[in-house]
């Protein structure tokens, strides 16, 4: 795998000017960092790019640096999905469940005539939106968990390649 | 303690409770799913990122 002679000014590129700009006591703002590995590791052209250009780089601590950022930026993503995964779990299956109860009540006293009219009608309607709306919210933030962990998975799995390909160098294959 | 209340009130009042508290709890899981904000536009970060220091590392070329 042999890279282009000149990089193309793109994430991929940006991040190993980070790390070695990291690694040589520059301070770089954290959250433009974080958003370029994510760009980095979600893309595949860039994570292609990535690879070759450590590959050419001349420094062999280059791809140790960047392989470092990529398992932080992983940790960090494992634990935010663990923080999705909790609220799901401990709150939005609740309000799942209390609206679900609601609901079932609201029936109950439809039917056994304990509310009637308009009052009974108006219970329905506010504990089945109340349903609909928790049900909503947790599709949402198990959607975000998802993302969080293919995120995790991808940094990793990037990390990863970016060793290997440091070992494959240094035997100079 | 109830009775003086009668039954109406007491299930109206309790279903009305379950209601608000999971619509509470749905309102907060809605804000923590929200997307974060990015800090700035990806291009602008690409661009200014500290490309100097490569510079007898890796040949980055100087335009976009």
């Amino acid at each position: 795998m042999k890279g282009p002679l000149k990089f193309k000014r793109r994430p991929a590129t940006a991040l190993v000017a980070m790390a070695n700009s990291l690694s040589m006591g520059d301070a770089v703002p954290g959250d433009e960092l974080r958003q370029i590995i994510g760009a980095v590791v979600s893309d595949r052209a860039e994570r292609a790019a990535l690879l070759a250009a450590l590959r050419a780089s001349n420094d062999p601590d280059c791809g140790l640096a960047v392989a470092d950022l990529l398992t932080a930026f992983a940790t960090e993503a494992a634990e935010a999905e663990a923080q999705a995964r909790d609220a799901d779990q401990v709150i939005g299956q609740w309000a799942q469940r209390l609206a679900a109860g609601a609901l079932l009540a609201s029936f109950g006293a439809t039917i056994a005539d304990t509310v009637t009219g308009g009052l009974a009608f108006g219970l329905t309607l506010l504990s089945f939106s109340g349903f609909v709306f928790a049900t909503a919210s947790r599709i949402g933030g198990r959607v975000k968990m998802r993302r969080r962990a293919q995120e995790r998975e991808s940094a990793e799995t990037l990390a990863r390649h970016v060793l290997e390909a440091g070992k494959l160098k240094k035997e100079g294959k | 303690m109830f009775e003086a209340m009668g039954l109406e009130t007491v299930i109206v009042s309790t279903i009305v409770g379950a209601c608000a508290l999971s619509f509470g709890a749905s309102a907060y899981l809605f804000m923590r799913a929200r997307p974060a904000a990015e800090a700035k536009d990806l291009d602008k970060i690409v661009q200014n990122a500290p490309y100097h220091r490569l510079h007898n590392v890796l040949k980055v070329e100087a335009g976009s």
